[in-house]
């Protein structure tokens, strides 16, 4: 497969939306141990406002999708992912404003966009124990996959579940959990653990095209 | 106005914020609230564009300061701002400041600073110092380079320079509304107001900074000096005395005054070097025999111990035991109610509780010795504070300590201390339960070893009149025998044990001294007040609850000239019934002494509303529906009002009279006379007794009133002049409009003329007036009063003293040439020069 389409930048949407859901609890038991345990519930709130957005008011483009789900997630998910994953959509829209389908290497480079977004917002580097641990690796094997999208979100999935998992050792250096210190420590990342359900789902829908 | 808009992660957080800081700034300030997510914004969390929304209107006006609690609030408000529609302004950051400072303290501090206009930088940096104060009052640093209150401006040297000093006498200091109210006055004028407390040596600071003046750390009794600089200063000035004289906003529900701690430098003169000192706790000399206080109290015997489930039940029989004794307290009012509510707070207190009850079933001791080993914990923890007045609340715990112990033995409380013959007790510390039980006239004074002149026993002592030494650290009961002598002054602090003949001597020529001033003192208060010519000026109080009648009792006022009925209607939210305002009534006259009172139906409209009484909104309130207006519109709430005031009055026989507000026209006095009639003659079916005949009186505040008072005098039984409406009634001034300042007086020519005309009015048929208004309280303005004809002021309860001062110094004849002198000036600025030389002068 070498483009990414409107129709599969919906699926993925709606497939991240299920994923959420489905991953809720699992979401929030890991920001319980080291934040505010509403991770979870507020993902899935937002996504779930998403899908309903999208159903009463399809896009017409990739650029509208991406921009209604950034407004979206902005006003509803609540928790500081609102603002960064609300950003990094919004920043996803822009990049491909009035586009109806993306090659392997405009896909990289609005993912790209969207990561600086997230670290200028969120102040927050690699290895601060966010959703740029997760994301930064994952565009990084998808630049180095080729031109096949299927194959480079997938590969690109993969890193980011093993980066999520990396979180564990690490030392929270921002949000809500930078208030443990060295507890932290031992607990994986719920910002890297959605960004992976981001990834997968994305790569999900790619392979089925 | 600058803005201010509060992020926050919980609507209800937000919302009591807000209404925190409109209690401080007044409802003007534009605050605007985005907090919460998803339906109606009920979950906790931010959303990023309800932000944006809420804060784009700021960009057209003077801007907002933008305050966020923590996480993502900040990170959502950070968003917003790149959502905002900037056609208005190109950078939204210019008007929108998002600012780090902690939400609580910086809302606060940015909305007093707001509200007194200053401009966005200035709020900026107000918020930013907030936590200054806070840090400094629990000694930790903030370290902060934003974290600077409104600098001090030097003065230029040149410029007119007017300073003044004012003691505080709030109970709390200059705490936060107060200042906030200062700050406020002072942001109305363009002069630099810089403060100092020289007592506190803390300052100068800027009177424009709440921080600043906060920093000062002004605590009741320390003087504070007000250096003002700048065109306006003269005005500034006067301005400012003047609300440091009504105590910074805080006069009309300041509580009763506490009998103040005499000063710990005492003036007389030490009469024997070496002689053994404490510290005076209650003023007053004694001279007798020394009784240990103990002897008088036997320890408890704790009995026999039960199982763990009785010992707890033996624990909570006694709880309840003692925390009904204390309500049961034969009603104590002002200090002694504090204290006993304050005692009663130990007594549900969870983590003693806690402690005491897992003492009980986990080591298995008697409740007895929970109890004592804990809160004997509990009072040292308190005595162990850097504050003095935390550490004096220890003796509050060691005294409810003292009666849950008798309890759990079963004693009863205190039986009255009345040694015989009449002693000197001497113990460590005396507790407040022991003060109470101290009977003045066998108990001469008090000898503690230990103990605060700021504890709740010394202020009881003072009540009582018993003089009081504490902290004679030298003292020893166990060594003063039966027919030890101690003599103790309670306002130095002096002891003498076994004094020599020549000490006695001196001791007991001071104490006479002492007492011939005090009864001095005490009929200067009592007696009515007469000018030096011998005319005679009624001294009534305003009153508008329980506490103000008691003071105004206390203070010698010969009656009260107003009492403001409005506390019965604005705090309830529906229309209490003629049986409620009734009872309320009877609470507030039970205070009163003897001498007329006069009641006022209620004074509301669309100015102060009532939920229940709706009223259209309007243009101008206080030229609207208000007063009487109301009351005819709402007839049978009207005649509840009137029917309550009548059977209120029977109940202790009181002279009441019935007092209508915003009268303008004579044929509305007679209506109101005929629903008094009515409610007279409603009662009288019912059966209800009521007091009937009662004087029926008006306000005169509304000009065409003034004008006619010759007609009204026919009609009426009495006036009373409003000053503060007839004031801004012909002047065309609002009240609250501080641009109008200068028109705001009372003593202006053209109000004291209307003064004059309502008195002529009145004399001509004999009809009583009397002015009830804040002006009456102000000795500038109560002696050009009496000087216009006014023979009868109704003043605050704690100026009375005062105002009759003011009237023993003069004579009618000085009073009516000023008072005339002062008819022929152009304005009140230079009736007041005129006044203040006349009133400084000897008389």
């Amino acid at each position: 497969m070498d483009t990414f389409k409107l129709e599969q930048a919906r699926s993925w949407i709606l497939t991240a939306a299920a994923a959420l859901e489905k991953n809720s609890a699992l979401l929030c038991d890991l920001d319980a141990a080291i934040g505010d345990g509403d991770h979870g519930a507020n993902m899935a709130r937002g996504f779930s406002a998403v899908v309903k957005k999208m159903e009463t008011n399809p896009p017409a483009d990739i650029g509208a999708l991406f921009k209604s789900v950034g407004m979206t997630l902005l006003s509803t998910v609540g928790g500081a992912a609102g603002p960064l994953y609300g950003g990094f959509f919004l920043e996803l829209g822009k990049q491909t404003v009035g586009k109806q389908e993306l090659d392997a290497a405009m896909l990289v480079s609005i993912l790209e966009a969207g990561l600086a977004d997230i670290k200028r917002r969120g102040k927050a580097e690699l290895g601060d124990k966010t959703i740029v641990d997760a994301l930064t690796p994952a565009i990084e094997t998808m630049k180095g996959a080729g031109s096949d999208v299927a194959a480079a979100t997938r590969a690109a999935a993969e890193t980011a579940r093993d980066a999520a998992v990396k979180t564990i050792p690490l030392l929270a250096r921002k949000g809500r959990a930078s208030y443990l210190g060295e507890r932290s420590i031992g607990h994986q990342d719920p910002g890297a653990t959605s960004t992976a359900l981001l990834m997968e789902s994305l790569a999900e829908v790619s392979a089925k095209a | 106005m600058v803005g201010l808009v509060l992020v926050s992660h919980s609507k209800k957080l937000a919302m009591a914020l807000r209404e925190l800081v409109l209690q401080m700034a007044g409802p003007d300030l534009p605050i605007a609230i985005a907090a919460g997510v998803g339906e109606d914004f009920e979950e906790l969390g931010t959303d990023a564009v309800h932000i944006s929304e809420v804060l784009q209107p700021f960009l057209e006006g003077d801007g907002a300061v933008v305050l966020m609690d923590l996480g993502s609030a900040i990170l959502s408000a950070e968003t917003a701002l790149e959502l905002l529609d900037t056609s208005v302004v190109a950078d939204p950051r210019t008007k929108l400041r998002l600012c780090p400072a902690p939400i609580v303290e910086a809302a606060i501090s940015a909305a007093v600073q707001a509200s007194a206009g200053a401009s966005l930088d200035d709020v900026v940096r107000e918020a930013n110092a907030a936590l200054v104060p806070k840090a400094a009052q629990l000694g930790a640093s903030v370290e902060s380079q934003s974290a600077a209150p409104v600098p001090v401006a030097t003065p230029t040297g040149n410029e007119n320079l007017v300073e003044f000093d004012a003691v505080i006498e709030n109970p709390h200091g200059l705490h936060a509304r107060p200042a906030a109210t200062l700050v406020q006055l002072v942001n109305r004028f363009q002069s630099d107001v810089q403060l100092t407390n020289q007592t506190g040596h803390r300052g100068p600071s800027s009177g424009r900074s709440l921080t600043g003046v906060s920093l000062l750390q002004a605590r009741k009794g320390d003087s504070v000096r007000f250096s003002i600089c700048g065109a306006d200063a003269e005005q500034a000035a006067e301005h400012l005395k003047q609300l440091a004289a009504m105590h910074f906003g805080e006069a009309a529900e300041s509580e009763v005054p506490l009998p103040a701690a005499p000063a710990k430098s005492a003036a007389a003169q030490p009469l024997r070097q070496g002689a053994l000192g404490g510290v005076g706790a209650s003023e007053g000399i004694a001279i007798g025999r020394a009784l240990a206080l103990n002897a008088a109290i036997p320890l408890a015997d704790e009995g026999e111990q039960g199982s763990p489930k009785e010992e707890l039940e033996k624990l909570s029989n006694a709880l309840a035991q003692v925390a009904k004794d204390l309500k049961s307290e034969a009603a104590p009012r002002g200090a002694a109610a504090e204290i006993l509510a304050a005692q009663a707070l130990i007594l549900s207190d969870p983590v003693l509780l806690d402690a005491v009850r897992s003492k009980i079933s986990v080591q298995k001791v008697s409740a007895a010795r929970a109890w004592r080993e804990e809160s004997a914990k509990l009072a040292s923890s308190y005595s162990e504070m850097e504050d003095e007045y935390m550490r004096a609340r220890a003796a509050d715990v060691r005294d409810i300590s003292a009666s849950v112990l008798r309890a759990i033995v079963g004693e009863s409380q205190i039986a009255k201390i009345q040694p015989d013959p009449p002693a000197i007790l001497v113990t460590t510390e005396l507790l407040p339960s022991e003060a109470m039980a101290c009977d003045p006239k066998c108990v001469l004074g008090v000898l503690a070893s230990a103990g605060s002149a700021t504890a709740h026993a010394a202020i009881l002592m003072r009540t009582l009149g018993i003089p009081m030494v504490v902290g004679a650290g030298g003292v020893n009961s166990a060594q003063l025998g039966p027919e030890t002598v101690v003599a103790i002054d309670g306002a130095s602090g002096e002891v003498w044990i076994d004094p020599s003949e020549s000490e006695l001597k001196k001791v007991r020529e001071r104490q006479e001294q002492l007492l011939s001033e005090r009864a001095a003192l005490e009929s200067a208060k009592r007696d009515p007040a007469f000018t030096r010519d011998g005319q005679r000026i009624e001294i009534l109080a305003n009153v508008g609850n329980a506490a103000d009648a008691v003071q105004a009792r206390e203070n010698g006022a010969e009656g009260v000239g107003l009492l403001r009925t409005e506390f019965v209607y604005l705090k309830s939210k529906q229309m209490p019934t003629e049986d409620e305002q009734t009872a309320s009534l009877i609470s507030v006259l039970a205070g009163m002494g003897p001498g007329p009172v006069v009641i006022r139906t209620p004074d509301v409209g669309a100015d102060k509303p009532l939920s229940y009484l709706p009223v259209a909104e309007e243009h101008n309130p206080f030229l609207g529906v208000r007063g009487l207006r109301l009351s005819f519109r709402h007839p049978a709430f009207f005649l509840s009002n009137l029917k309550a005031i009548l059977r209120s009055g029977s109940a202790n026989s009181h002279d009441v009279w019935i007092m209508f507000p915003m009268v303008t026209s004579p044929e509305e006095l007679q209506q109101a006379r005929i629903f008094a009639d009515d409610a007279h003659a409603a009662l009288e079916r019912e059966g209800k007794p009521h007091c009937w005949p009662v004087k029926l009186g008006m306000m005169v505040e509304v000009p065409a009133a003034a004008l006619l008072a010759e007609r009204f005098a026919q009609i009426a039984d009495f006036f009373s002049i409003g000053t503060n409406d007839l004031t801004q009634y012909v002047m065309a001034a609002e009240r609250g409009n501080a641009d109008l300042a200068p028109l705001q007086d009372t003593t202006h020519p053209a109000v004291l003329r209307s003064i004059q005309l309502i008195c002529k009015g009145a004399d001509a048929v004999g009809c009583h007036v009397s002015v009830c208004g804040d002006a009456a309280s102000d000795p500038v303005a109560a002696a050009l009063m009496v000087g216009a004809g006014v023979r009868s002021l109704s003043v605050r309860p704690n100026q009375v003293a005062a105002i009759k001062a003011q009237v023993r110094r003069f004579s009618i004849g000085e009073l009516q040439t000023l008072a005339a002198d002062a008819m022929k000036m152009d304005n009140s600025a230079n009736v007041r020069k005129l006044a203040g030389g006349f009133l400084q002068r000897e008389h």
